[in-house]
């Protein structure tokens, strides 16, 4: 029988870390140890703010969730926490996913706050599903969700917004940028908090915690999570990063974490220019662009363009388009080329 | 004429296109410009950089391994120094067969056949064992050949104490880019071609993001490579993929450059970060992904560590952060020589390791049968640990 690392009971499981056998109430600790160990580190949580969390009902988010509100207690923060769901109007699967997030809400004692994307675009995912096929569907929903995470914020008042991205997320993402080239979001995509001038800061706990070890915890911890898959999501291109990822982590378990550390020690050249983030136009939210990509998308669900936002818009075309124009005059712009926004962190 | 209704132009000229390389637009090409088109990417790899104009130093290392890509550089930098005066290639080689088998037999093998197509390049051509990085350099100058039996018994010891399949390829792939530079060193060169393709050194960007090695990912996928002090690493088959050479290895005759060898290391089988990686990005161009290559290598030359810091592992390329010392963040395999070094338990004897300085919380490792000795990495003390009581005492 193999002996707990930490006592001597009887150990349950290996911690992906480090693979060291653990049983069940050291796991525990030394998750919560991690993640409040990453919380104090990379400055994620400061006294007096309110927070809001992004809840879709998954293990990630119900598993941040439950550790924010136990670590609150435990080492008072002093922040204010608050439940933000989206609702995309996926039939079947997202009105089950929030009825989860519910019971979080009463389980937890946590003020929860839904918004669909019905109200704020006029536009569910399943209108827009049936308008343009699977293909690409994913674009128009990331890009959604983000603005709709954002809005949800400022409408709550909140200074920050938490998510429960982990490490495999991380590392996925990271991965992703490098194979298509998209060198001003790899920059971007690894630090703990974003967005820290002058808009909305986004906060990853789960950072360094394997995904591995989030469903042991949720299970351990009898959380109550929705598990799952998008039904319009079995084709994205992330599949081939997460079964990679995952293969990598079945063959070197710090792999993973190696990714995330390669990605942190990453900057751009300071010869290659880097597009300016300003606000979008007409939302006036923050934009890179002269029109944001939601507002793109919006105009061309609204004017059957389907291509509008997606497509690469050739500079010769006839139909003069605002949202193809890159607002870096002159300079050679990160930012030609086809973007996936649904990937932005 | 139903067959040639289907059949694409070649872009150069009238001529049905029957050939496609590495271009994701898949641009076809008939044989003779895709001939053509391949050349030009060695020659303006070169070429572009300026490396042999301006009074520059002509004399250059060639390595040659005994595979496809080392077989196709060896044709060109043949057919290049032969070329006529607009567009010869102006440099002097050395041709260096680079061993890393450790079978007698197979040695012996490799070089009897390198014999029979050694006046296809008028150079000098030294024979140098991988394992040489654990033994000296004194006689390069009488002998041709370098590694004997006590450096290939140090070599596999080293290979046998790496726990898993990952290390000690990623063990074998740095010793080979330090033992080129060395070697190059010795002769007083400072140019080293090196024979890495375009599928190669993105599979390379790739596994080494899975070791923590962001920060020289740069570096070790660019065509000049100048991370090692006065010695500067080309590549200039950089843009030219794995499909490409072996047609050209086909059209050229250079196939019978091509030595294969049993029990070299692409017959070692087993569960790897480099196999994944190699699996994974084969998948992905296959898969109708053709950009996958040429994207990496394009993000790869864009991007560079967010460090200021000169401290830089000769063995590895990585820069050190200020988080070094922080545990967490220090990987085993911030430097693997590290990592072979702890995982023998200070044998010093194998690998000739002495402490030379404790500085404060840092440990500083220097290779000792080098001369003047060579600083390999700085490592703090705490991750020794316990070791570091027996590491002393080996100094002394």
């Amino acid at each position: 029988m193999v002996l707990c690392s930490r006592c001597d009971n009887a150990a349950s499981l290996k911690r992906s870390q480090d693979g060291n056998p653990v049983c069940c109430s050291c796991f525990i600790e030394l998750f919560e140890q991690d993640v409040h160990d990453t919380i104090v580190k990379c400055g994620i949580l400061k006294r007096g703010e309110k927070v809001a969390v992004g809840a879709s009902g998954g293990k990630d988010s119900t598993v941040v969730a439950y550790v924010l509100n136990v670590l609150n207690k435990r080492y008072d923060y002093g922040v204010e926490l608050h439940l933000l769901s989206i609702d995309e109007g996926i039939k079947g699967y997202r009105d089950d996913s929030l009825k989860a997030v519910e019971r979080n809400r009463v389980e937890y004692g946590l003020p929860l706050t839904i918004l669909s994307y019905k109200d704020l675009y006029g536009w569910s995912m399943d209108e827009i599903v049936s308008k343009i096929g699977k293909k690409n569907n994913c674009t128009f929903c990331g890009v959604f969700r983000r603005q709709a995470l954002d809005r949800g914020a400022l409408m709550l008042g909140a200074n920050r917004l938490v998510t429960g991205h982990n490490a495999d997320d991380m590392a996925e993402t990271i991965l992703m940028n490098v194979l298509r080239g998209d060198i001003a979001r790899l920059q971007r995509c690894t630090t703990a908090v974003t967005g820290s001038e002058g808009c909305l800061p986004r906060a990853k706990p789960l950072k360094y915690t394997f995904e591995r070890d989030i469903v042991m915890y949720a299970h351990y911890k009898k959380l109550d999570y929705f598990s799952t898959e998008c039904l319009y999501a079995p084709n994205a291109y992330r599949g081939y990063a997460r079964n990679f990822i995952k293969e990598l982590g079945r063959t070197r378990p710090r792999a993973i974490l190696d990714v995330i550390r390669s990605g942190e020690d990453l900057a751009i050249r300071g010869e290659i220019a880097l597009p300016d983030l300003t606000n979008c136009e007409r939302c006036g939210y923050i934009s890179s662009q002269k029109l944001c990509k939601a507002c793109l998308l919006l105009d061309g669900l609204n004017t059957n363009d389907l291509t509008l936002g997606v497509k690469k818009q050739k500079s010769k075309s006839q139909k003069i388009s605002e949202g193809g124009q890159c607002s870096a005059q002159g300079k050679t712009c990160a930012c030609t080329g086809a973007r996936d926004p649904s990937e932005e962190f | 004429m139903c067959e040639s209704v289907g059949l694409r132009k070649c872009v150069k000229c009238p001529e049905p296109g029957t050939l496609a390389g590495l271009d994701p637009s898949k641009a076809s090409y008939c044989k003779p410009c895709f001939i053509q088109m391949v050349k030009h990417k060695f020659s303006s790899t070169i070429g572009k950089r300026r490396l042999y104009k301006d009074g520059e130093k002509r004399e250059t290392l060639i390595v040659f391994e005994g595979d496809g890509p080392s077989a196709f550089l060896l044709s060109l930098i043949s057919q290049g120094l032969r070329a006529d005066a607009h567009k010869r290639l102006t440099l002097i080689p050395t041709v260096m067969v680079l061993l890393t088998v450790t079978d007698e037999e197979a040695i012996a093998f490799v070089k009897r056949r390198v014999e029979n197509f050694k006046d296809v390049v008028d150079a000098r051509w030294i024979f140098v064992h991988i394992s040489s990085i654990f033994g000296n350099f004194d006689d390069l100058d009488e002998l041709n050949s370098i590694g004997n039996v006590e450096s290939i018994a140090k070599w596999e010891r080293v290979l046998n104490a790496c726990l898993t399949e990952s290390v000690r390829n990623e063990f074998v792939r740095l010793s080979r880019a330090l033992i080129c530079v060395r070697v190059a060193r010795r002769l007083g060169v400072n140019k080293v071609m090196m024979s890495d393709s375009a599928d190669n050194l993105a599979k390379c960007v790739i596994y080494s993001l899975a070791f923590a090695r962001g920060s020289s990912i740069s570096c070790l996928s660019g065509a000049v490579d100048k991370t090692y002090p006065h010695v500067s690493i080309i590549r200039p088959l950089r843009e030219i993929s794995n499909k490409e050479i072996a047609l050209l290895n086909r059209f050229e005759n250079s196939d019978r450059f091509i030595i294969h060898v049993d029990g070299s290391e692409n017959c070692k089988h087993g569960l790897s970060v480099q196999s994944a990686t190699s699996e994974f990005v084969d998948n992905l161009q296959v898969e109708g992904f053709r950009a996958t290559i040429t994207t990496i290598l394009s993000t790869a030359t864009k991007l560079q560590s967010i460090s200021r810091k000169k401290t830089r592992c000769q063995f590895c390329s990585a820069l050190f952060q200020s988080e070094l010392d922080d545990e967490r963040f220090v990987s085993e395999f911030v430097c693997l020589f590290f990592f072979c070094y702890l995982s023998i338990r200070l044998r010093p004897m194998c690998l000739s390791v002495q402490l030379f300085h404790l500085i404060g919380s840092s440990v500083l490792i220097i290779v000792a049968n080098t001369e003047p000795p060579e600083h390999i990495m700085v490592v703090p003390a705490n991750v020794l640990g316990n070791n570091i009581l027996t590491a002393v005492s080996v100094q002394v």
